[in-house]
Protein backbone atom coordinates (compact mmCIF):
# COMPACT_ATOMS: atom_id res chain seq x y z
CA UNK A 1 0.00 0.00 0.00
CA UNK A 2 1.57 3.47 -1.17
CA UNK A 3 2.09 5.97 1.68
CA UNK A 4 1.39 8.96 -0.59
CA UNK A 5 0.54 11.96 1.72
CA UNK A 6 -2.86 13.15 0.15
CA UNK A 7 -5.09 10.31 -1.13
CA UNK A 8 -8.38 9.01 -1.24
CA UNK A 9 -9.86 6.72 1.19
CA UNK A 10 -13.06 4.86 1.93
CA UNK A 11 -14.32 4.36 5.61
CA UNK A 12 -12.82 0.91 6.62
CA UNK A 13 -9.22 1.42 4.40
CA UNK A 14 -5.89 1.42 6.38
CA UNK A 15 -4.23 4.19 5.61
CA UNK A 16 -0.81 3.36 7.58
CA UNK A 17 0.95 1.16 9.54
CA UNK A 18 3.31 1.61 11.94
CA UNK A 19 3.73 4.18 15.07
CA UNK A 20 1.77 7.16 13.94
CA UNK A 21 -0.31 8.75 16.26
CA UNK A 22 -4.31 8.87 15.16
CA UNK A 23 -5.93 12.10 14.83
CA UNK A 24 -8.99 13.15 13.19
CA UNK A 25 -11.30 10.40 11.58
CA UNK A 26 -9.16 7.91 11.85
CA UNK A 27 -9.18 4.77 14.53
CA UNK A 28 -6.38 2.30 15.42
CA UNK A 29 -6.58 -1.57 15.03
CA UNK A 30 -2.95 -3.09 16.74
CA UNK A 31 -0.08 -1.08 14.35
CA UNK A 32 -3.10 -0.19 11.04
CA UNK A 33 -4.23 2.79 11.19
CA UNK A 34 -7.70 3.11 9.77
CA UNK A 35 -9.83 5.65 8.50
CA UNK A 36 -13.30 6.07 9.53
CA UNK A 37 -14.83 8.78 6.65
CA UNK A 38 -14.34 9.44 2.86
CA UNK A 39 -12.13 11.79 2.48
CA UNK A 40 -8.18 12.59 1.78
CA UNK A 41 -5.77 10.87 4.36
CA UNK A 42 -2.93 13.65 5.59
CA UNK A 43 0.38 11.83 6.95
CA UNK A 44 2.91 14.20 8.54
CA UNK A 45 4.93 14.18 11.59
CA UNK A 46 4.16 10.91 12.86
CA UNK A 47 0.37 11.62 12.88
CA UNK A 48 -2.30 10.82 10.80
CA UNK A 49 -5.81 12.28 9.71
CA UNK A 50 -8.65 12.19 7.23
CA UNK A 51 -9.56 15.46 5.72
CA UNK A 52 -13.37 14.70 5.48
CA UNK A 53 -15.22 14.87 1.66
CA UNK A 54 -19.08 14.47 3.31
CA UNK A 55 -20.52 14.31 6.79
CA UNK A 56 -22.61 16.81 8.89
CA UNK A 57 -21.83 19.04 11.85
CA UNK A 58 -20.99 17.55 15.16
CA UNK A 59 -20.91 20.33 17.88
CA UNK A 60 -17.86 20.86 19.69
CA UNK A 61 -16.42 23.05 22.47
CA UNK A 62 -15.41 27.14 21.53
CA UNK A 63 -16.97 26.58 17.34
CA UNK A 64 -19.07 29.65 15.98
CA UNK A 65 -22.13 28.60 14.95
CA UNK A 66 -25.15 30.44 13.31
CA UNK A 67 -28.57 29.01 14.34
CA UNK A 68 -32.26 29.64 14.68
CA UNK A 69 -34.50 29.97 17.32
CA UNK A 70 -36.82 27.10 16.93
CA UNK A 71 -38.83 27.24 20.16
CA UNK A 72 -38.39 28.24 24.07
CA UNK A 73 -39.45 26.54 27.65
CA UNK A 74 -39.63 28.93 30.48
CA UNK A 75 -36.09 28.98 30.99
CA UNK A 76 -34.09 28.68 27.56
CA UNK A 77 -34.61 28.38 24.06
CA UNK A 78 -33.78 25.87 21.57
CA UNK A 79 -31.97 26.54 18.66
CA UNK A 80 -31.63 24.39 15.64
CA UNK A 81 -27.77 24.67 14.87
CA UNK A 82 -27.81 22.10 11.69
CA UNK A 83 -27.08 19.34 14.03
CA UNK A 84 -28.62 15.98 15.10
CA UNK A 85 -28.32 17.92 18.58
CA UNK A 86 -30.45 20.79 19.15
CA UNK A 87 -28.45 23.87 20.84
CA UNK A 88 -29.82 25.22 24.25
CA UNK A 89 -29.11 29.01 24.77
CA UNK A 90 -30.20 29.43 28.61
CA UNK A 91 -32.20 32.71 29.32
CA UNK A 92 -29.68 33.73 31.92
CA UNK A 93 -27.41 34.35 29.29
CA UNK A 94 -29.59 37.52 28.20
CA UNK A 95 -31.23 38.46 31.12
CA UNK A 96 -28.02 38.10 33.55
CA UNK A 97 -28.11 36.65 36.91
CA UNK A 98 -31.23 38.14 38.25
CA UNK A 99 -33.71 36.07 35.46
CA UNK A 100 -37.15 35.29 36.49
CA UNK A 101 -39.15 33.22 34.12
CA UNK A 102 -42.12 35.30 36.10
CA UNK A 103 -41.25 38.76 35.21
CA UNK A 104 -39.37 38.20 32.13
CA UNK A 105 -41.11 37.16 28.87
CA UNK A 106 -38.40 35.14 26.56
CA UNK A 107 -39.89 36.53 23.39
CA UNK A 108 -39.06 39.86 24.36
CA UNK A 109 -35.48 39.11 23.11
CA UNK A 110 -35.42 36.72 20.81
CA UNK A 111 -38.81 35.14 19.20
CA UNK A 112 -38.74 31.84 17.15
CA UNK A 113 -37.67 32.02 13.57
CA UNK A 114 -34.29 34.48 14.70
CA UNK A 115 -31.22 33.91 13.44
CA UNK A 116 -28.43 34.25 16.31
CA UNK A 117 -24.41 33.61 16.23
CA UNK A 118 -23.44 31.77 19.22
CA UNK A 119 -20.46 30.00 20.61
CA UNK A 120 -20.75 26.46 22.10
CA UNK A 121 -19.76 26.48 25.72
CA UNK A 122 -20.20 23.09 26.42
CA UNK A 123 -20.92 19.80 24.10
CA UNK A 124 -20.62 16.78 25.95
CA UNK A 125 -23.34 14.79 24.09
CA UNK A 126 -24.90 13.16 27.07
CA UNK A 127 -27.26 16.56 26.55
CA UNK A 128 -28.11 19.44 24.43
CA UNK A 129 -24.97 21.80 23.48
CA UNK A 130 -25.20 25.08 25.68
CA UNK A 131 -24.64 28.10 23.92
CA UNK A 132 -23.77 31.41 24.54
CA UNK A 133 -24.31 35.03 22.65
CA UNK A 134 -22.25 37.15 24.95
CA UNK A 135 -19.26 37.76 23.43
CA UNK A 136 -17.96 40.02 19.69
CA UNK A 137 -19.84 38.89 16.88
CA UNK A 138 -22.42 37.17 18.80
CA UNK A 139 -25.70 38.08 19.27
CA UNK A 140 -29.00 38.32 17.24
CA UNK A 141 -28.74 38.94 13.19
CA UNK A 142 -30.38 41.32 11.91
CA UNK A 143 -29.42 41.45 8.13
CA UNK A 144 -27.37 40.17 5.79
CA UNK A 145 -27.28 37.41 3.19
CA UNK A 146 -27.86 33.74 4.70
CA UNK A 147 -25.98 30.73 2.92
CA UNK A 148 -25.66 27.18 3.71
CA UNK A 149 -22.11 25.19 2.43
CA UNK A 150 -21.28 21.67 3.35
CA UNK A 151 -19.40 22.34 7.21
CA UNK A 152 -16.82 19.55 6.06
CA UNK A 153 -15.92 22.56 3.22
CA UNK A 154 -15.96 25.68 6.52
CA UNK A 155 -11.91 24.79 6.87
CA UNK A 156 -11.66 25.68 3.14
CA UNK A 157 -14.07 28.22 2.76
CA UNK A 158 -12.02 29.82 6.06
CA UNK A 159 -8.15 28.42 4.53
CA UNK A 160 -4.97 28.57 6.62
CA UNK A 161 -5.03 31.15 9.13
CA UNK A 162 -8.38 32.72 7.29
CA UNK A 163 -6.28 33.45 4.29
CA UNK A 164 -9.15 32.54 1.77
CA UNK A 165 -11.91 34.54 3.82
CA UNK A 166 -9.83 37.72 4.47
CA UNK A 167 -9.06 37.72 0.56
CA UNK A 168 -12.76 37.36 0.06
CA UNK A 169 -13.72 40.12 2.41
CA UNK A 170 -11.03 42.48 1.22
CA UNK A 171 -12.02 42.06 -2.60
CA UNK A 172 -15.23 42.54 -1.92
CA UNK A 173 -15.64 44.48 1.13
CA UNK A 174 -17.50 42.24 2.55
CA UNK A 175 -18.29 40.91 6.33
CA UNK A 176 -18.48 37.13 6.19
CA UNK A 177 -19.53 35.95 9.64
CA UNK A 178 -18.88 31.58 8.93
CA UNK A 179 -20.32 29.38 11.50
CA UNK A 180 -18.74 25.99 11.61
CA UNK A 181 -21.71 24.18 11.17
CA UNK A 182 -21.56 25.56 7.65
CA UNK A 183 -23.91 28.54 7.83
CA UNK A 184 -22.88 31.79 7.03
CA UNK A 185 -23.95 35.53 7.20
CA UNK A 186 -22.70 37.86 3.94
CA UNK A 187 -23.38 41.52 4.73
CA UNK A 188 -22.37 43.82 2.28
CA UNK A 189 -23.04 47.60 1.79
CA UNK A 190 -22.60 47.69 -2.35
CA UNK A 191 -24.55 44.84 -4.00
CA UNK A 192 -22.19 43.64 -6.14
CA UNK A 193 -19.47 43.21 -3.85
CA UNK A 194 -21.88 40.88 -1.91
CA UNK A 195 -23.00 39.41 -5.35
CA UNK A 196 -19.32 38.66 -5.55
CA UNK A 197 -18.95 37.34 -2.53
CA UNK A 198 -22.08 35.30 -2.84
CA UNK A 199 -20.22 33.53 -6.25
CA UNK A 200 -16.87 33.20 -4.65
CA UNK A 201 -18.37 30.92 -1.67
CA UNK A 202 -20.24 28.90 -4.38
CA UNK A 203 -16.88 28.54 -6.02
CA UNK A 204 -15.29 27.21 -3.17
CA UNK A 205 -18.43 24.84 -2.12
CA UNK A 206 -18.18 23.06 -5.60
CA UNK A 207 -14.33 22.61 -5.58
CA UNK A 208 -13.29 22.33 -2.31
CA UNK A 209 -11.51 19.21 -2.83
CA UNK A 210 -9.16 21.01 -5.92
CA UNK A 211 -5.67 22.33 -5.32
CA UNK A 212 -5.01 25.69 -6.00
CA UNK A 213 -8.15 26.91 -5.05
CA UNK A 214 -7.04 30.42 -3.24
CA UNK A 215 -5.65 30.73 -6.79
CA UNK A 216 -8.68 30.60 -8.58
CA UNK A 217 -10.44 32.16 -6.26
CA UNK A 218 -8.75 35.59 -6.84
CA UNK A 219 -8.78 34.79 -10.27
CA UNK A 220 -12.80 35.35 -10.19
CA UNK A 221 -12.53 37.98 -7.51
CA UNK A 222 -10.12 40.01 -9.99
CA UNK A 223 -11.90 39.53 -12.89
CA UNK A 224 -15.44 40.37 -11.98
CA UNK A 225 -14.10 43.62 -10.48
CA UNK A 226 -12.29 45.12 -14.11
CA UNK B 1 -40.62 -14.30 -10.72
CA UNK B 2 -38.35 -12.11 -13.65
CA UNK B 3 -40.88 -13.14 -16.37
CA UNK B 4 -38.74 -15.45 -17.96
CA UNK B 5 -39.96 -18.76 -19.72
CA UNK B 6 -39.82 -21.95 -17.13
CA UNK B 7 -38.69 -24.43 -19.94
CA UNK B 8 -35.01 -22.78 -20.64
CA UNK B 9 -31.73 -24.84 -20.33
CA UNK B 10 -30.01 -23.28 -17.24
CA UNK B 11 -26.30 -24.15 -18.62
CA UNK B 12 -25.47 -25.37 -22.20
CA UNK B 13 -23.01 -27.96 -22.96
CA UNK B 14 -20.63 -24.89 -23.48
CA UNK B 15 -20.34 -24.06 -19.57
CA UNK B 16 -22.49 -20.79 -20.66
CA UNK B 17 -25.43 -20.33 -18.18
CA UNK B 18 -28.92 -19.00 -19.85
CA UNK B 19 -28.42 -15.34 -19.45
CA UNK B 20 -24.80 -15.79 -21.08
CA UNK B 21 -22.68 -15.68 -17.94
CA UNK B 22 -19.79 -18.55 -17.65
CA UNK B 23 -20.20 -20.72 -14.42
CA UNK B 24 -17.86 -18.58 -12.41
CA UNK B 25 -18.99 -14.88 -13.50
CA UNK B 26 -20.79 -12.80 -11.26
CA UNK B 27 -23.58 -10.69 -12.33
CA UNK B 28 -22.78 -7.17 -13.38
CA UNK B 29 -22.83 -4.99 -10.21
CA UNK B 30 -23.21 -0.77 -10.40
CA UNK B 31 -23.31 1.08 -7.50
CA UNK B 32 -24.01 4.98 -7.91
CA UNK B 33 -23.60 6.88 -4.47
CA UNK B 34 -25.29 10.07 -3.47
CA UNK B 35 -28.60 9.87 -5.60
CA UNK B 36 -30.84 11.32 -3.49
CA UNK B 37 -30.92 15.43 -2.20
CA UNK B 38 -32.61 15.31 0.96
CA UNK B 39 -31.43 12.49 1.92
CA UNK B 40 -27.82 12.02 4.21
CA UNK B 41 -26.05 9.67 2.55
CA UNK B 42 -27.70 7.62 -0.87
CA UNK B 43 -26.95 4.84 -3.02
CA UNK B 44 -28.37 3.27 -6.19
CA UNK B 45 -27.38 -0.23 -6.37
CA UNK B 46 -28.11 -2.81 -9.85
CA UNK B 47 -26.63 -6.43 -8.94
CA UNK B 48 -27.95 -8.13 -12.12
CA UNK B 49 -31.78 -8.00 -12.64
CA UNK B 50 -32.12 -6.16 -9.11
CA UNK B 51 -32.73 -2.80 -8.69
CA UNK B 52 -32.69 -0.67 -5.23
CA UNK B 53 -32.43 2.79 -4.00
CA UNK B 54 -30.78 3.16 -0.69
CA UNK B 55 -31.58 6.58 1.50
CA UNK B 56 -30.07 6.98 5.27
CA UNK B 57 -31.13 9.99 7.21
CA UNK B 58 -29.57 10.64 10.43
CA UNK B 59 -28.01 11.02 13.04
CA UNK B 60 -30.89 12.63 13.81
CA UNK B 61 -33.87 12.80 16.63
CA UNK B 62 -35.49 9.64 17.57
CA UNK B 63 -38.75 9.53 17.34
CA UNK B 64 -40.50 8.46 19.59
CA UNK B 65 -38.65 9.74 21.93
CA UNK B 66 -38.76 6.71 24.38
CA UNK B 67 -36.97 4.35 22.16
CA UNK B 68 -33.94 6.41 22.09
CA UNK B 69 -30.44 5.64 23.99
CA UNK B 70 -28.83 8.01 26.27
CA UNK B 71 -25.67 5.90 25.91
CA UNK B 72 -25.64 5.01 21.90
CA UNK B 73 -27.15 5.86 18.42
CA UNK B 74 -29.93 3.40 17.19
CA UNK B 75 -30.29 1.57 14.24
CA UNK B 76 -33.32 1.77 12.44
CA UNK B 77 -33.54 0.06 8.97
CA UNK B 78 -36.57 -0.95 6.50
CA UNK B 79 -36.54 -3.23 3.70
CA UNK B 80 -39.01 -2.72 1.41
CA UNK B 81 -40.21 -4.21 -1.93
CA UNK B 82 -42.38 -1.92 -4.10
CA UNK B 83 -46.01 -3.09 -5.44
CA UNK B 84 -44.28 -3.57 -9.12
CA UNK B 85 -40.96 -4.61 -8.11
CA UNK B 86 -42.45 -8.44 -9.36
CA UNK B 87 -44.24 -9.92 -12.03
CA UNK B 88 -47.37 -9.72 -9.94
CA UNK B 89 -48.54 -7.00 -8.00
CA UNK B 90 -46.59 -7.48 -4.14
CA UNK B 91 -49.02 -5.57 -1.31
CA UNK B 92 -46.87 -2.85 -0.72
CA UNK B 93 -47.69 -3.76 3.52
CA UNK B 94 -44.82 -4.93 4.79
CA UNK B 95 -44.71 -8.68 4.80
CA UNK B 96 -43.54 -11.27 7.40
CA UNK B 97 -40.15 -11.87 5.16
CA UNK B 98 -39.91 -8.25 4.61
CA UNK B 99 -39.87 -7.37 8.43
CA UNK B 100 -37.43 -10.39 9.11
CA UNK B 101 -34.94 -8.84 6.31
CA UNK B 102 -35.03 -5.64 7.81
CA UNK B 103 -34.12 -7.12 11.08
CA UNK B 104 -31.10 -9.19 9.84
CA UNK B 105 -29.89 -6.00 7.37
CA UNK B 106 -29.93 -4.07 11.17
CA UNK B 107 -27.66 -6.61 12.40
CA UNK B 108 -25.20 -7.14 10.05
CA UNK B 109 -25.02 -3.40 9.70
CA UNK B 110 -25.11 -2.51 13.22
CA UNK B 111 -21.31 -3.35 14.99
CA UNK B 112 -19.84 -1.52 11.50
CA UNK B 113 -21.18 2.14 12.59
CA UNK B 114 -20.39 3.95 15.46
CA UNK B 115 -23.30 5.05 16.98
CA UNK B 116 -21.36 5.18 20.10
CA UNK B 117 -20.07 9.04 18.75
CA UNK B 118 -23.81 9.80 18.95
CA UNK B 119 -25.91 9.01 21.59
CA UNK B 120 -29.59 10.01 22.01
CA UNK B 121 -29.68 9.49 18.32
CA UNK B 122 -31.24 7.48 15.49
CA UNK B 123 -29.64 6.26 12.16
CA UNK B 124 -32.27 5.53 9.55
CA UNK B 125 -31.83 3.08 6.40
CA UNK B 126 -34.45 2.61 3.95
CA UNK B 127 -34.12 0.69 1.36
CA UNK B 128 -36.70 -0.04 -1.42
CA UNK B 129 -36.51 -2.67 -4.03
CA UNK B 130 -37.66 -1.19 -7.20
CA UNK B 131 -36.93 -4.79 -9.48
CA UNK B 132 -36.29 -7.68 -7.48
CA UNK B 133 -34.54 -10.60 -9.20
CA UNK B 134 -33.36 -12.93 -6.78
CA UNK B 135 -30.44 -12.04 -4.16
CA UNK B 136 -32.15 -8.55 -3.32
CA UNK B 137 -31.01 -8.80 0.75
CA UNK B 138 -27.53 -9.17 -0.17
CA UNK B 139 -27.72 -6.35 -3.28
CA UNK B 140 -29.64 -4.18 -0.56
CA UNK B 141 -26.90 -4.71 2.46
CA UNK B 142 -24.28 -3.91 0.09
CA UNK B 143 -25.88 -0.94 -1.20
CA UNK B 144 -26.69 0.12 2.65
CA UNK B 145 -22.96 0.19 3.61
CA UNK B 146 -22.10 2.34 0.70
CA UNK B 147 -25.41 4.93 1.63
CA UNK B 148 -23.78 4.62 5.16
CA UNK B 149 -20.38 5.70 4.20
CA UNK B 150 -21.99 8.67 2.11
CA UNK B 151 -23.77 10.08 5.16
CA UNK B 152 -20.18 9.88 7.11
CA UNK B 153 -22.05 7.55 9.46
CA UNK B 154 -18.88 6.13 9.44
CA UNK B 155 -19.43 2.16 8.28
CA UNK B 156 -16.05 1.02 10.05
CA UNK B 157 -15.88 -2.35 8.28
CA UNK B 158 -17.26 -2.41 4.58
CA UNK B 159 -14.31 -2.49 2.22
CA UNK B 160 -15.88 -4.60 -0.39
Amino acid sequence: MSNDKNRHVIPGEVITTGSYRSEQNTFTEGDKIISTVIGLSDVRDGSVRVIPLTGGYVPKDDDLVIGKVVSHSAMAWQVNINSCYEGMLPASDIFGRDFSSHSDDLTSKLDNGDLIAARIVNADKTRDPLLTISGRELGKIDSGELMYISPSKVPRLIGKRGSMIQMIEGATNANVTIGQNGLLVISCDDSNGLIKAINAVELIEEQAHVANLTDKVNEMLESKSE
Amino acid sequence: MGGRDTDIVLLDENGIRSDGRKVNETRKVTIKAGVLKNANGSAYIEFGDNKILVGVYGPRDVHPKHMSDTSTGILRCRYHMAPFSVGERKNPAPSRREIEISKVIKEALQPAVMLKEFPRTAVDVYMEVLQADGGTRCAALTGSSVALADSAMAPISCSL
